[in-house]
């Protein structure tokens, strides 16, 4: 770059992030969300009020990654805990960051039930329609026809059911206020879903309810693909099950365009 | 200074020693026999701003709790077995990530569903961790109301102390009766030591996390546990409680705790009055069990009688303790049967006279 | 994934192994006759899950 002209920085680290290489996939969509919700936290000015509770997934070393509290919960049981500190803490943010098993499978009762009492708790979803710390097994989010370890020759929905839309299903209860999916493939989807998770945290920061952000993200090792045709997949395959777009929005904020 | 003389529950008894303990968080669900507490705590918690909340299930509710402790709050659950099973996980973890609570558990009869009558056969979950890994928990079991409000205090500064979860052991029947008790004054809670490890946002200071999985290939989690062991170590050298009864002059001294020492201590009174020389050791911490106290004692006899509401369980603790100085004998009441004095004599009687007619010896 | 999104095409394959293994992304400096400069779009940035990349605008 030439010396002559000043230059000024518009994409860094966040400071909610902190500097380290972290260990995930190349590919995977553990890191671009992190980096989404650190900078959402940078925005909005609130890392020192924030405190997170990770998943046990391959992200359960957030607190490796994340620069602000966090204390680490049983398997699927991160919206109690977030709820257990939320009601010491009514002033500061919690939030959790949790993966398909952790948040649809194991820990159900948990998700339901802190949304349906209207947590003032934002709860990011990534799901990868796989279980990827444990090696591959099926998710409840996995796809119709998807192969898995523990669904040989594809998910079949007599044996193993459908996959779950458990943001649907939240989107019942009356105490949840915002529920968007979004995906981490293209930049314009990633930027829409940066938009999502700041609105998620406003929508506490408001105190309206239970806010949820699901993100569809690529996991190429266990899908067994390329990082490029794994974002591809996400992005032609899984928004068939799982399409895009607001479930519930009562939140009454006007859309920026 | 302390309340008046009052007639209260056990249940409800709980609730208000913990409230006036500082405790402000309580989350729980219910089951029989300890509704009552739940109930009460619903009420009396939004009085002195603390917050309740009735959770979706005793998992979820010791998941709460996790997470109000890690945030720094005096923070307490109650259940009764088939509940306290469920909650094995989350104890684990905070045991793991040395995180202080107070888990009440008014025990049922069981295994399984049970039955909602009283028992004392959760003694080995208690007192041996109770979930997965190398833990345990300070155990208290008191043996009354009045006992009730001051072991829920203890546990609470127990749990503090040593950043341990703190298991309060009653039983249904503990939890259904009425006695006259005094309650200690509310405990300022400015004057509590501060903690200075707890999750608050790090505003002003360095990110803190808690967790229990130590991954390191530098023998991390051995040496974490090696740290837990140092510290159960050092609540075994400093907190066993333990009370004794009439052994000064007893030719045979029974062990009991709880409901069951009760029992016992009628049965002793009565059997005094025949002629007979016994003496109670009532355990008061199960864990850490005073096992040194309890050989002392049996140095003058022959024989030990441990009388149990269950199949047998803190008797394998006398056997530890006891070993062959005594000649030890066991008599049990599980599912639910709730025992009279007449019953425990019969049974203190038969050790004296050696006829094996009630209880049985127990061979090493 | 930042070859892929970079609409002037300023990012090309490393051909030096880096600390972990892998072959990573290197900026091409000096644009040749008829190839666009970065613009500073910073989608590249977007999709970077390692958030290896700082992007500069000129003031």
């Amino acid at each position: 770059m030439s010396a002559e002209v000043a230059y000024k920085k518009i994409f860094g680290k966040p400071e909610s992030l902190k500097d380290v290489p972290t260990h995930y996939c190349p590919g995977c969509g553990h890191s671009v969300a992190h980096r989404l919700v650190a900078e959402c936290l940078d925005e909005l000015g609130i890392r020192g009020k924030t405190i997170g509770v990770p998943p046990v997934g391959c992200a359960v070393l957030a607190y490796n990654y994340f620069n602000f509290d966090m204390v680490e919960a049983p398997h699927g049981r991160a919206l109690a805990v977030a709820t257990g500190i939320k009601r010491v803490h009514p002033d500061k943010v919690v939030m959790t960051y949790q993966g398909d098993g952790d948040l649809a499978a194991i820990g159900t009762a948990e998700t339901i039930h802190a949304a349906n009492r209207g947590e003032r708790i934002t709860a990011v979803f990534i799901n990868n329609a796989i279980y990827g710390m444990t090696g591959g097994q099926m998710a409840p989010t996995t796809l119709l026809g998807q192969n898995a370890t523990t669904a040989p020759g594809g998910r079949d929905p007599r044996l193993h059911g459908q996959p779950i839309d458990i943001s649907r299903m939240l989107a019942v209860c009356n105490g949840v206020v915002y529920v968007e999916r979004c995906a981490l493939t293209t930049p314009k989807d990633i930027r829409r879903a940066k938009k999502a998770i700041k609105k998620a945290f406003q929508v506490q920061l408001d105190d309206l309810g239970f806010s949820l952000v699901e993100l569809l993200s690529p996991c190429p090792t266990n899908w067994k693909m390329t990082p490029k045709n794994a974002w591809t997949w996400v992005k032609e395959e899984m928004i068939k099950t799982y399409p895009l777009g607001v479930i519930k929005d009562t939140t009454g904020y006007e859309e920026k365009k | 200074m302390p309340s008046e003389k009052m007639l209260m529950r056990g249940s409800h008894v709980v609730g208000e020693a913990a409230v006036r303990a500082g405790c402000r968080y309580y989350f729980g669900y219910p089951i029989t026999p300890q509704n009552e507490l739940p109930e009460y705590l619903s009420a009396r918690m939004p009085e002195v701003g603390g917050t309740f909340i009735q959770a979706e299930s005793e998992i979820a509710s010791i998941n709460m709790v996790l997470g109000a402790s890690a945030a720094g709050g005096r923070v307490m659950t109650s259940s009764s077995s088939p509940g306290i099973s469920l909650k094995q996980e989350g104890i684990s973890y905070m045991a793991g990530t040395e995180l202080p609570a107070v888990i009440a558990n008014m025990m049922r009869g069981g295994p399984g569903l049970g039955n909602i009558a009283p028992s004392a056969a959760d003694y080995f979950q208690a007192t041996r961790g109770g979930g997965h890994g190398d833990y345990r928990t300070p155990v208290l079991a008191p043996a009354g109301c009045q006992e009730l409000v001051e072991m829920t205090s203890l546990a609470f500064d127990l749990a503090d102390k040593y950043r341990t979860p703190v298991m309060l052991l009653g039983d249904g029947l503990m939890g259904q009766v009425m006695e006259p008790v005094t309650f200690p004054d509310f405990l300022d809670l400015e004057k509590l030591p501060q903690k200075d490890w707890t999750l608050d946002g790090c505003e002003g200071r360095e990110p803190r996390a808690h967790y229990s999985m130590l991954l390191g290939q530098q023998g991390e989690l051995y040496h974490h546990n090696m740290h837990l062991q140092e510290k159960y170590d050092l609540i075994t050298a400093q907190e066993q409680r333990w009370e004794t009864t009439s052994t000064e002059d007893a030719e045979i001294i029974a062990v009991a705790y709880g409901t069951a020492a009760r029992i016992v201590e009628s049965a002793i009174e009565n059997l005094r009055d025949e002629g007979s020389r016994f003496g109670l050791f009532r355990p008061i911490t199960l864990w850490p069990f005073p096992k040194k106290p309890l050989r002392e004692q049996v140095q003058k006899v022959r024989k030990v009688a441990v009388f149990e509401l269950c199949a047998g369980q803190m008797v394998e603790d006398v056997v530890l303790s006891v070993g062959e100085r005594a000649e030890i004998y066991f008599c049990g009441f599980p599912g639910g049967i709730i025992p009279t004095p007449a019953d425990a004599s019969e049974f203190l009687r038969s050790v004296k006279n050696g006829d094996n007619k009630v209880g049985r010896r127990i061979e090493l | 994934m930042c070859i892929e999104v970079c609409p002037s095409n300023r990012i090309e394959m490393d051909n030096t192994l880096n600390k972990k293994g892998y072959y990573p992304a290197r900026f091409k400096e000096n644009p040749k006759e008829g190839e666009k400069d970065c613009t500073g779009c910073a989608q590249c940035a977007t999709v970077c899950p390692e958030v290896a990349i700082e992007v500069y605008r000129a003031e």
